[in-house]
């Protein structure tokens, strides 16, 4: 052995005994390179996560609001033909509850999720109180309107306080789901 | 001529004193506790190597931040937003202690964890065994970790974390 090969053998042993003796890294766990460092995919996907967060906190909050409009609402019921108050908190709540509603439908999803948990059902819970909150204000101005010309109300217009007792319940419900919830 | 060879020789064997042991079977889960209740989640995509040589141990583990799943989705993605997962993809828990320290059952370490990109040291409870066990407090406001509240009142500053795992060599 000559003594070029003696000191290819010392610089191989030292590579070997610096490599052994250098301090763990993210490398050495066999992570790939998009699991370590940021791509801009997923600083669009962090945006994305953001937008989502902030729609979903103002949904949150005019949410609530509108459970409290919507009882107020239900507590003035037995007064609707007396006083417009039961009219006025109504069309409040309808307002307040559609742009709710249009926080949480346009709130963006990532990709490749699967709702599991309460979520599930406070949008299960939308199939019973949204078309409640739809017909509720229409066969309320109907019932009104026929009270105040004297006419009589067809059955379904009578079932007024019926479906929207129906849309606050599945509404109050649906609120108390998520707000145990964080 | 001599010299070097048994230079070479040395090196060599200190080489091969080094062991490698990687993470097998591994679990982390955290525990967050509010007024009204208490969430668990959990994460099995942890990897993790230690290096013991000249009497010292050296690991690291690392955790996708988007890997821990609770029972709620809608929790899950408010989780990944607060600890801005795509930005601070990893968390990551390092840190040595003597080798002798492996013939215990239980023992303490000295770790460095990586949250939300902010490092912070914290004591590591160690339960060594076949299947071995660690319990580290978290603390999030150290790491700008930004509460969620729930009917005003914020979640627990202190996150108890517990791993369970194993090594391979």
């Amino acid at each position: 052995m000559n003594w070029s090969s003696y000191f290819f053998l010392i610089f191989l042993s030292l590579s070997f005994y610096q490599k052994a003796h250098a301090e763990l890294g993210l490398q050495d766990l066999g992570l790939t390179k998009s699991e370590v460092e940021l791509t801009p995919k997923q600083v669009k996907e962090q945006k994305t996560l953001e937008t989502r967060h902030s729609m979903l906190k103002t949904h949150e909050v005019l949410g609530l609001s509108t459970l409290g409009l919507m009882t107020a609402t239900m507590l003035t019921g037995g007064s609707a033909l007396d006083s417009n108050a039961h009219m006025y908190l109504g069309m409040a709540s309808g307002l307040l509850y559609f742009t709710t509603a249009y926080y949480s439908l346009t709130a963006p999803k990532p990709s490749g999720i699967k709702d599991r948990g309460n979520i599930v059902w406070h949008k299960r819970l939308a199939w019973i109180h949204f078309p409640a909150m739809v017909l509720a204000p229409v066969l309320g101005y109907l019932y009104k309107k026929n009270e105040d010309d004297g006419k009589k109300s067809s059955s379904l217009v009578k079932q007024h306080p019926t479906i929207a007792g129906i849309g606050f319940g599945a509404f109050a419900l649906s609120a108390a789901l998520m707000t145990i919830e964080f | 001529m001599k010299m070097i060879f048994g230079v070479f020789m040395l090196l060599s064997l200190q080489t091969v004193e080094a062991k490698e042991l990687v993470l097998f079977k591994a679990k982390a889960d955290y525990t967050v506790k509010h007024l009204f209740k208490t969430v668990k989640g959990e994460s099995g995509q942890l990897k993790g190597k230690m290096l013991c040589e000249k009497e010292v141990c050296e690991f690291l583990v690392a955790i996708p931040a988007m890997s821990f799943v609770s029972s709620d989705s809608n929790r899950d993605l408010n989780m990944q937003t607060i600890l801005e997962v795509k930005k601070f993809p990893l968390i990551t828990v390092k840190g040595t202690f003597p080798e002798s320290n492996l013939a215990k059952q239980n023992f303490e370490i000295k770790s460095l964890v990586s949250l939300h990109g902010i490092e912070k040291e914290y004591v590591l409870n160690i339960n060594y065994g076949a299947t071995s066990s660690g319990r580290l407090n978290l603390l999030l406001e150290d790491h700008k970790v930004e509460r969620p509240s729930l009917l005003m009142a914020k979640i627990d500053n202190k996150v108890p974390v517990s791993f369970s795992f194993e090594w391979k060599e």
